[in-house]
C-alpha cells in the first residue's frame, strides 16, 4: 500500500478511537511510526518465511522429535535456526523500508520526529541548505548499500529440498482454535485500519455519505474545492504512472538481460547501478534530480515529464530484479534445442524466452505502476503546485485544518489504496511474483 | 509369560482422508529384525512413523512388552527413526548431530561427548565431529544418521529406506555394516525396503505390504520357499511368472502350460499367475521348443530368457552356450509349477 494510505489509515484510526491525548497517540508519535512500520513491513516478512519455511527439511524437525525433543525444544533448535537466513533478509529488508521511509514518517510524524529521509526533504526543501542535505544523503547511501548487501547474502535461494512437495507434511497440527485466533488477529491487525479509512471518509458531520468522494470527482462543480485539483491529481497520478511503467518496463528488461550477462563484472556492475533505486529511497533520487538538473540546458526541473521519470527510474529496479529472476531460471539448453533447429537469437527470444518470462514482465510492469502511483518522495522534490498527484494532494489535505479536507483525504486514500489493491491482487492472482522478487 | 519385545495390533491410518494402513498386525521379538517389504507408496514409511509416533493411527494399538505406547508422543517414546534422506541437522555439524539425542535426555556434556566420539568411530568416522554436514558424501551421510540414532539407545530402530540413494556396491557394503552395528548392539529394528535380497541378508522375518494392507508375513524362508501371492514372490525376484489361458470347470481351474495341462482347485472369482522357478526348468533334447531372446549372468550364473509361442522372456538357468536367435526344447515338472494369486 502506498505510504500516504497507510500514514492517512493510522490517522483515521486515531482520530475514530480519540488516541490524541493517551499513551496510545498514533500521531506525532514514536509509536504510531513504528506501529505503521510494523504494518508496512509484516507481509515483507510473512513473504519470505513463507518460501523459507517450507524449504526446511521437515523430516530434519521429525528426527528431533524422534531423539526425545518436544515442541520448543524442535522449534529453538531446529527450525528456528534454520530460518535464519529468511530471518536476516527480511530483517535487513524491513529495516531498509523503515529507514528510507518518508511519507509515514513525514504524514504521521511531523517534523517533530525527524529521520535522515524527512530531513534531507526538509534541508532541501524548506531550509535550501543543499550541501547539508547531500552529506545526509550520502549517509543514508551507504547505510542502503550495506543493508542491500545483507540482504542479497541472505537471499533465500530456490529450495534443495523436495520433501514437502513430494510428501504429507504430517507434524505437528494446528488446531481449530489458533487458526481461528491468528485469523482474527491477522484481520483485526491489517484490516482494521482499513476499514477505519473506509469508515472516515464516509463520516461526515451529518451522517454517513458519499459527499466527499462526489467532491473530490465533481470538484468543479465547488469551487471551493479547486485547489486542490483532486480530479487533476487522479488524472496525472494515472497518466505518469502508466509513463513511468513504460520507462521502467522497457529499461528495467534491457537491465535483467545486463544482470543475467554471462559476463560476471559486467553482470555485477550493472546490478550495482540499477538495483540502487530499489533500495535508495524516492526523496533521495528526488534530491538527485534536483540539484543534478538545475542550470542551463539541463534545467528541466519544471518540465511535467520529470515526475513520471523519476517515477520509472525507481521502478526499474523492481523490474529488472523480477524479470532477471524469471530469466535466469530459463534453462539454457532450451535455447541451445531452438538454435540447433535452425533459430535466430531475435527468435529464440520471441518464440522461447519471452513465453517463459512474459508473466513477470507484466509483474514488473503492473508493480512498477502500482509504485508510481503512490510514489511521494521523490515526487514531492519535483512536482509543481498546479499539477499535483495523489498522494501529494493527500498530503496537502492533510495539511489543512476543518472536517471537510480530512474527510476528503480519507476519500482520495480509499480510491489510491483500492486502484493499488486492484493492480497488486491481480499481480498476486498472476502468480507471477516470488520473494527473491523484493 | 509377557511377549518381550514390539507389538502391533490392528494399526489402521489415514492420511489426508485416506486410507493408507489398514489392519496391520504383527509382533517383533526384542532383538530382531524384521523387513517390511511392498511397492511405492503401500504404507511402508507411514507405518515407521506411526511407530515412532509422528503420524497418529486411526485406530490401533502398539505395545513395547506390556505397555501400550500408541499415545506416549514422539519425543518420549525412544523410538528412533532413520529417515530415506538422512535429515541431518543441516544447522548443525556432525557430533553437534550425533550428541543431539543425548542432549535431550540431559546426559552431562562429558559423557555426551565420550559416547558421541564412541559412536563416530563404532560407524568409521572417527575424526568427522567437525565437519559441517553438507561435505559428508552420501554414505558419510548415512553413518552420521546412524550414530545419531543409536546414541539416545533406542528401544526399536526404524530404517526407512536409507539406503536408496546410494550406488549398488556402497548400499551392499553400509547394509552389511549397519546391521552388524544393529547385531552386535541387539538392537531391535524394523527396515523397509522394496529389495528382497537385501532383506533376505539380516531379517529374522518378514511383512509384506501393499495398499496399506498385509498381503504376507513370515520368515523370509518360509515367504521364499512359497509365496502364495503374485507381489510377494515379484518383491522376492522370483522368476517366471505368466497369466495363463484358464478354463474353470467343476470347482476346478485348468491352467495351459507349454508341458500341459496344471490343474488347481479354487473359487471361480480367483485371478490365478503361474510360477515357473529358473532352476526347476531343463534345456534337453525334447520337450517345449523356445527360442532364446536374451543370455545374461546373475551372480555368476548363466540364465537365458526363451519365447515359447505366445510366452515372453520365460527365464531358465541353463549352463550350455546357446545363442541368441537359436532355438532349444525345454521340459518342466508340473509340479514344479506354482499357481499365485494375483489379486
Amino acid at each position: 500500500m502506498p505510504t500516504v494510505v497507510v500514514a492517512s489509515a493510522f490517522i483515521s484510526v486515531n482520530e475514530l478511537l480519540r488516541l490524541d491525548h493517551t499513551p496510545l497517540n498514533l500521531q506525532g508519535s514514536a509509536l504510531g511510526i513504528i506501529v505503521a512500520h510494523i504494518f508496512f513491513n509484516t507481509s515483507i516478512v510473512v513473504r519470505t518465511l513463507t518460501t523459507t519455511w517450507p524449504m526446511i527439511d521437515f523430516e530434519s524437525e521429525q528426527a528431533a522429535q524422534t531423539l526425545g525433543a518436544n515442541r520448543l525444544q524442535t522449534f529453538f533448535r531446529i527450525t528456528l535456526p534454520q530460518l535464519k537466513s529468511g530471518l536476516i533478509s527480511a530483517g535487513s529488508l524491513a529495516f531498509l523500508f523503515t529507514f528510507t521511509s518518508f511519507g509515514v514518517i513525514l504524514i504521521l510524524g511531523g517534523l517533530g520526529k525527524a529521520t535522515i529521509e524527512t530531513e534531507i526533504w526538509r534541508y532541501a526543501t524548506q531550509r535550501t541548505e543543499f550541501e547539508t542535505a547531500a552529506v545526509l544523503g550520502i549517509i543514508q547511501l551507504l547505510v542502503v548499500i550495506v543493508m542491500l548487501a545483507i540482504n542479497n547474502k541472505f537471499l533465500v535461494t530456490e529450495s534443495k529440498n523436495t520433501n514437502l512437495v513430494s510428501k504429507v507434511r504430517d507434524s505437528y497440527s494446528v488446531s481449530k482454535y489458533r487458526k481461528l485466533f491468528n485469523a482474527i488477529f491477522i484481520l483485526g491487525f491489517f484490516g482494521f485500519p482499513f476499514f477505519v479509512l473506509v469508515e472516515r471518509s464516509l463520516s461526515t458531520p451529518t451522517g454517513y455519505s458519499f459527499v466527499y468522494y462526489k467532491q473530490i470527482l465533481l470538484e468543479n462543480s465547488d469551487a471551493r474545492f479547486s485547489i486542490f485539483g483532486t480530479r487533476r491529481a487522479i488524472y496525472n497520478s494515472l497518466l505518469w504512472g502508466t509513463l513511468a511503467m513504460v520507462i521502467a518496463t522497457v529499461v528495467g528488461l534491457i537491465a535483467a538481460y545486463l544482470l543475467t550477462n554471462k559476463s560476471k563484472a559486467l553482470a555485477q556492475l550493472s546490478g550495482m547501478f540499477l538495483l540502487l533505486p530499489l533500495g535508495a529511497s524516492g526523496v533521495l533520487l528526488g534530491f538527485g534530480i534536483l540539484i543534478s538538473l538545475n542550470s542551463g540546458f539541463l534545467d528541466f526541473r519544471s518540465q511535467w515529464w520529470i515526475v513520471p521519470l523519476a517515477q520509472g527510474l525507481l521502478g526499474i529496479g523492481i523490474v529488472a530484479r523480477i524479470t532477471s529472476n524469471a530469466i535466469k531460471k530459463i534453462d539454457p539448453s532450451i535455447r541451445h534445442a531452438a538454435s540447433t533447429l535452425g533459430a535466430s537469437s531475435l527468435i529464440i527470444w520471441r518464440k522461447v524466452d519471452y513465453p517463459i518470462i512474459a508473466k513477470s514482465i507484466i509483474a514488473g510492469s503492473a508493480f512498477s505502476f502500482a509504485l508510481a502511483l503512490g510514489e511521494f518522495g521523490a515526487t514531492s522534490f519535483l512536482v509543481r503546485p498546479q499539477r499535483p498527484t495523489i498522494p501529494t494532494t493527500i498530503f496537502n489535505l492533510l495539511g489543512r485544518p476543518g472536517s471537510t479536507t480530512f474527510g476528503q483525504a480519507m476519500a482520495l486514500s480509499v480510491i489510491l489504496a483500492v486502484i493499488t489493491w486492484l493492480v497488486v491482487s491481480l499481480l498476486d492472482r498472476s502468480g507471477s511474483l516470488s520473494t527473491n522478487d523484493f | 509369560m509377557t511377549f518381550n519385545g514390539l507389538k502391533i495390533s490392528e494399526l489402521s491410518a489415514k492420511l489426508a482422508g485416506k486410507t493408507v494402513l489398514q489392519g496391520i498386525n504383527f509382533q517383533l521379538q526384542k532383538g530382531n529384525v524384521l523387513a517390511v517389504l511392498g511397492p511405492s507408496g503401500c504404507g511402508k514409511s507411514t507405518l515407521l512413523k506411526i511407530i515412532a509416533g509422528i503420524v497418529q493411527p486411526t485406530c490401533g494399538n502398539i505395545t513395547w512388552g506390556s505397555v501400550d505406547i500408541s499415545k506416549t508422543p514422539a519425543h518420549k517414546r525412544g523410538v528412533g527413526l532413520m529417515f530415506q534422506n538422512n535429515a541431518l541437522f543441516p544447522h548443525m555439524n556432525v557430533q553437534e548431530n550425533v550428541r543431539f539425542g543425548l542432549e535431550m535426555l540431559s546426559v552431562s556434556k562429558e559423557e555426551a561427548n565420550d559416547r558421541t566420539i564412541d559412536l563416530l568411530e563404532l560407524v568409521g568416522l572417527k575424526g568427522y565431529g567437525n565437519r559441517a554436514v553438507d561435505t559428508l558424501s552420501g554414505g558419510e551421510s548415512q553413518r552420521v544418521a546412524l550414530a545419531r540414532v543409536l546414541a539416545p539407545e533406542p528401544k526399536v530402530v526404524l530404517l526407512d529406506e536409507p539406503f536408496n540413494s546410494l550406488d549398488r556396491a556402497l548400499r551392499r557394503t553400509l547394509v552389511d555394516q549397519v546391521f552388524e552395528i544393529l547385531r552386535a548392539k541387539k538392537m531391535t529394528s524394523i527396515h523397509v525396503t522394496h529389495e528382497g535380497d537385501e532383506a533376505s541378508l539380516f531379517s529374522d522375518s518378514v511383512l509384506i505390504i501393499n495398499n496399506g494392507q498385509t498381503i504376507n508375513k513370515g520368515s523370509f524362508a518360509t515367504i521364499v520357499s512359497s509365496p502364495s501371492n503374485v507381489l510377494s514372490a515379484d518383491l522376492l525376484g522370483l522368476r517366471t511368472m505368466w497369466v495363463p489361458k484358464a478354463q474353470f470347470r467343476d470347482g476346478k481351474w485348468s491352467f495351459s502350460t507349454p508341458w500341459g495341462v496344471k490343474e488347481f482347485t479354487g473359487s471361480q472369482s480367483g485371478r490365478h499367475q503361474l510360477l515357473l522357478r529358473p532352476e526347476l526348468v531343463q534345456v534337453s533334447d525334447t520337450g517345449a521348443k523356445a527360442l532364446v531372446t536374451k543370455a545374461f549372468y546373475t551372480a555368476g550364473q548363466r540364465y537365458i530368457n526363451c519365447s515359447i509361442g505366445d510366452l515372453k522372456n520365460f527365464t531358465v538357468l541353463s549352463d550350455r552356450d546357446t545363442g541368441v536367435g537359436e532355438s532349444v526344447y525345454l521340459t518342466a515338472d508340473l509340479d514344479s509349477i506354482e499357481v499365485l494369486n494375483d489379486a
